[in-house]
């Protein structure tokens, strides 16, 4: 018996159905789906899955069928792209910006003081001008693309200094580094809704990628079961429990990793004990200081109220404030909205069967700059047991 | 020292900032800073004794004192010694100050707002009684008022928008009455339409997005409006001050060698509406709604000239893109294809004429407006070269194809090919120039609508009248492309479905759509390889994403170049090459990759398959089957169930004996996506006792 190597070649020729079964022509196949002689993303011919569609427009047009599509172009003006629509609202000590839709970039954003001026080039930056403490000073606010823009994300901003004029108009003075560009942002990763996860079984959010001045948050709400303990894996190294608070056989627990390095690998959530129904939600906090949690509190009811009450005063200005919530009910409940100046981030949740066999965890943030007592708070939600927490991360 | 900011502006690549040293009244100040990297452009501050003592009105608030136009930029200030309101003009190549023109004297008559057009003209806000701004003039580039209305009770803000050409102010009693926003004529002032937009009374500042729709603002809320001042969202903060709303419209350049100045305006038609689009998010389109049919399976469009005009069977609709409107689409001259009812289902544009056919009670016929003139339809005129002209008109020689006209395919000037229903005929001139019909094919036709596309190098694929596809030359020679799947395209029923074709010029092959009438129904897709000449069929999980229109667009940016997919559930969607799921979807993903064996049938043991994947692969799943032949083969159950990771994988142990094996790999993961390198297997020839007995 002698070994032999035999090749497989991908069928870069495609499908071919109209010959003998066992005369197919060299390079093709009999079925296929989906895939590509030459991957989509790299351009090679070697074999490979074919590209997803993404939506074009973030926008359901109508809930109605696109019956054509069609395309005028004038040569008229000058027309932007990026950031087209975007706006620009002054507040008395700060401002706000909003996306073409009216949903928010950045709100309150910690600008210097005294209403400013605003202005927007083409593509898509922002320019403003504030009353700063050496005078007027001038900020750029660097654009973005709409279509990367994470649910939360931060205004990505840079200053830029002006130097100082000479004479009368000594007036514009150097603009010193600007907070803004370092402010830490949340990044969405994933989120998890299993109507049952059975006991010992897992689930996977493969690709995270965490680095060492990053801290990996996951907020888990969990039905019938208290052993979630040493259950949330990332990259092998176990996540802890930043903070749990249980009512009755429900449990709303937030999860917290700092790496020591920049980690990538997945995330493991498993479940060592009775099946339940559980969603999670994934994120990473990007550019804090230190990327430590600072104080953090928690509390249950059964009401449409949530809160978590206060946590202790933080102890560095700069922070990230989390809130969680987290409901025995199915996601189809009243979100409700989200108190104390946090900014709704992401909800998931199980439906289908008794609505208190479901849970539901919804996660908010908000990033403060000055020290102080925080809560996690939301009204308006359905009726339901719920656990909430707020942490701080500094 | 107390410097006041007055306002900022952006334009060929260069901020300006206006500011004031208002408590020591030393003057107004205008600097410039380079958009890219804020240093300084020149002298540093530009323009200070030239300019104007700024001293604010002691409690008006005021929005930007500061507006650009082509050649000139405008300033609001106020002398302090006399406290006149001053417009300086100055030219923004050189900062001379053109011109200073004195719009009023008091105390606390400021200047709330100013804004500039394309052509250097100023629109000012401003107040006439103290505190209290409620005039609006223009003035030339000249600094020369043109117009100055007086009739407002308040006025705050004012916003021109270039890209559609309108002027609006705001405030409070619009012409003293009870509206607070207003489209007011740049050429004389009056109103030209007003509302009382709800939210606010009065509105403080406007703005807009170069979209066609506004901004306005108010102590603690801001609206969105569209130009009939519908609103389209409401947005309300404790601390809004209502001033200095700045949006990104499009208009402050900051790219000076920018060669391309185009709009453009992306619209979907939906179940008879025509709604607009973008990158960002919807465009709502002016009497957009329930303008053309709601039933028809699809509808087509095409531009000639300034409008886009549509063939829907039951209407005459036109779209400007420039006022982003729908309106109706009349005849200048002559009328407007029709008979019994029924309008024209298919529309083309060729050598400046808009084409139209598929009357379903006059099925042959075709029907050509005036060259560059889509509203003439007049075929008794007298005789020219440029004339309407029709299949059936006398004035013409060209006449009508013998089969019913299914699509219409320009293909250049000199060339239209009629698809029909079993025949393809190509017009060859213009039919008002000894145009002739001559028939390419009397035994394939084309599927109905526009089941074709073009590639960069002449060629033209379709889907014919019987489901195989076809690519064919200018000269009309046909070659048919399916043979590999005809066997499936044979069984389509093309009554049922819609059939799309486009190029994805990157990918370099052909999309060919074939979506059911029922929306419930499963199908399958196909891509044509041009490079290797080959067909993969794909699959929507979603059968949402099925898509009924197709346009392939090239915007100006690199992510726009897009083919566009609209689809049963109202969204727009393209395909994007590191798109790893179909919005939201698992790709499921499979191809079998065989038979295999050694040469001679010889039987073999399949004893380990080694694989390499791409690094940035996600894992594959993999099934080998073995059998004692090809067929038995390819049935059988799977002999190794397994999984294969990125890189090179461990060898996986598999030893079964047989004459014939195929490896299946598989994927039906949500954000998986895969690419192969290499694969191989070690394989075991029996020796020849063992080939005897098995």
């Amino acid at each position: 018996m002698q070994n032999a190597d035999q090749p497989i070649p991908f069928p870069i020729k495609g499908v071919f159905v109209s010959g003998p079964i066992s005369q197919q022509p060299p390079g093709t196949t009999t079925d296929a789906q989906n895939v590509r002689a030459f991957d989509p993303r790299t351009d090679r011919n070697r074999g490979a899955s074919r590209a997803g569609l993404e939506r074009f427009c973030p926008d359901q047009l109508a809930a109605k069928s696109v019956q054509e599509i069609f395309h005028a172009v004038q040569v008229y003006g000058n027309a932007s792209a990026t950031g087209q629509g975007d706006i620009f609202v002054p507040l008395a000590s700060t401002f706000s910006s909003y996306d073409v839709s009216g949903d928010p970039i950045y709100e309150g954003h910690p600008s210097s003081p005294s209403p400013s001026h605003g202005t927007f080039d083409q593509d898509g930056n922002l320019y403003t001008t504030h009353a700063g403490q050496n005078g007027l000073e001038v900020k750029k606010f660097a654009g973005f693309d709409p279509a990367m823009l994470l649910a939360g994300d931060g205004f990505l901003g840079q200053g830029r200094g002006l130097p100082n004029v000479p004479g009368p108009g000594q007036a514009i003075a150097n603009f010193a580094a600007n907070a803004i560009a370092n402010d830490p942002r949340v990044v969405d990763i994933a989120n998890l809704d299993e109507g049952n996860l059975n006991a010992a079984a897992s689930h996977t959010i493969t690709n995270v990628s965490v680095k060492s001045n990053e801290i990996l948050v996951v907020a888990v709400a969990r039905h019938s079961g208290f052993d979630l303990g040493h259950t949330l894996l990332f990259a092998g190294e176990a996540m802890i429990e930043t903070e749990r608070q249980d009512n009755g056989d429900f449990r709303t627990s937030l999860w917290s990793l700092k790496p020591a390095a920049d980690l990538s690998g997945a995330l493991v959530l498993s479940n060592t004990h009775v099946s339940g129904s559980v969603a999670a939600i994934a994120f990473k906090i990007i550019q804090l200081a230190s990327s430590a949690s600072d104080v953090t509190a928690d509390d249950s009811g059964s009401s449409t109220t949530p809160n978590s009450t206060g946590a202790g005063a933080t102890t560095v200005a700069k922070e990230v404030v989390v809130g969680v919530v987290g409901t025995r009910g199915p996601s189809t409940d009243d979100a409700g909205t989200w108190g104390a100046s946090l900014l709704a981030h992401q909800r998931a949740g199980t439906e289908g069967g008794v609505a208190t066999s479901n849970v539901t965890v919804a996660t908010a943030y908000r990033i403060v700059y000055q020290t102080g007592t925080y809560t996690a708070s939301k009204s308006g939600i359905t009726s339901r047991d719920w656990c909430a927490i707020c942490t701080t991360f500094k | 020292m107390t410097v006041k900011s007055l306002g900022t502006v952006v334009d060929d690549g260069v901020v300006y900032v206006y500011g004031s040293d208002d408590a020591a009244a030393q003057g107004s100040i205008l600097w410039r800073y380079r958009a890219s990297d804020g240093t300084a452009y020149g002298s540093s501050p530009w323009l200070h004794a030239t300019l104007p003592v700024w001293d604010a009105p002691s409690t008006m608030s005021f929005n930007s004192q500061i507006a650009i136009g082509k050649d000139k930029i405008g300033l609001l200030s106020l002398t302090a010694s006399t406290a006149n309101l001053v417009l300086t003009i100055i030219t923004k190549s050189t900062g001379v100050v053109s011109s200073s023109t004195t719009i009023v004297n008091g105390a606390n008559k400021g200047g709330a707002d100013i804004a500039a057009d394309g052509s250097d003209n100023f629109y000012v806000i401003w107040a006439n009684t103290a505190n209290t701004p409620n005039r609006v003039n223009k003035f030339n580039s000249a600094g020369v008022s043109q117009w100055s209305i007086t009739a407002h009770t308040s006025l705050y803000g004012v916003y021109y928008d270039r890209i559609n050409s309108r002027l609006l102010i705001c405030g409070s009693a619009i012409d003293g009455g009870a509206t607070d926003v207003a489209i007011i004529s740049v050429a004389d002032g009056t109103t030209t339409s007003s509302s009382a937009v709800a939210g606010a009374d009065p509105w403080l500042s406007i703005t807009g997005d170069g979209r066609g729709m506004y901004r306005l603002g108010a102590a603690d809320i801001v609206v969105s409006i569209n130009a009939d001042y519908t609103i389209n969202w409401t947005k309300t903060a404790t601390g809004f001050t209502g001033y200095k709303l700045a949006a990104a419209d499009g208009q402050q350049t900051t790219n000076v060698a920018k060669t391309t100045f185009r709009v453009h305006r992306l619209c979907g038609v939906l179940d008879g509406d025509v709604i607009g689009f973008d990158r960002r998010g919807e465009i709502a389109v002016a009497s957009g709604l329930a303008s053309l049919s709601a039933i028809a399976a699809v509808v087509f469009a095409s531009q000639n000239g300034r409008y886009v005009y549509f063939a829907d069977g039951v209407s005459t609709k036109r779209y400007d893109p420039v006022t982003n409107s729908m309106g109706t689409w009349t005849a200048s001259a002559g009328s407007l294809p029709v008979s019994s009812g029924y309008y024209p289902r298919l529309i083309a544009t060729w050598r400046g004429r808009t084409v139209q056919a598929g009357i379903l009670a006059d099925p042959h016929n075709w029907f050509m407006s005036k060259v560059n003139d889509p509203t003439d339809w007049d075929y008794g005129a007298t005789v020219s070269a440029i004339m309407a002209v029709a299949g059936n008109q006398t004035n013409s020689t060209t006449g009508m194809p013998s089969d019913v006209i299914t699509c219409l395919l320009p293909y250049s000037d000199n060339i239209l090919f009629f698809g029909l229903d079993h025949t393809i005929a190509r017009l060859d001139g213009d039919p008002m120039a000894g145009g002739q019909i001559q028939v390419v094919s009397d035994t394939v036709g084309m599927a109905w609508g526009r089941p074709f596309c073009r590639d960069p190098f002449g060629g033209i694929y379709f889907v014919s009248s019987r489901g195989p596809v076809y690519r064919m030359s200018p000269s009309g020679q046909l070659e048919r492309i399916s043979q590999a799947i005809d066997y499936k395209l044979d069984n389509i029923d093309l009554g049922q479905y819609v059939c799309r074709m486009a190029w994805d010029d990157r990918a370099q092959g052909a999309h060919v759509f074939l979506t059911p009438l029922n929306r419930d129904w499963e199908t399958i897709h196909y891509w044509f390889d041009a490079r290797n000449q080959s067909w993969w069929p794909d699959v929507f999980k979603d059968l949402d994403h099925n898509p009924k229109a197709v346009y392939l667009f090239d915007g100006d940016l690199p992510n726009d170049r897009k083919l566009l997919l609209g689809s049963w559930d109202g969204y727009i969607r393209n395909f994007e090459p590191t798109a790893k799921e179909d919005d939201g979807e698992a790709i499921e993903s499979r191809v079998l990759i065989g038979p295999f064996a050694p040469k001679g049938q010889l039987p073999f043991i399949l004893k380990d398959v080694q694989a390499v994947f791409s690094s940035d692969s996600d894992p594959v799943g993999y099934s080998l089957h073995v059998g004692s032949h090809a067929e038995e083969a390819r049935a059988a159950a799977a002999a190794k169930v397994g999984m294969f990771l990125s890189g090179r994988s461990r060898s996986q142990f598999i030893r079964r004996g047989g004459h014939s094996a195929y490896l299946r790999l598989f994927n039906s993961t949500k954000g998986w996506a895969w690419a192969m390198e290499s694969l191989l297997a070690v394989i075991a020839i029996e020796n020849q006792t063992r080939r005897r007995i098995f």
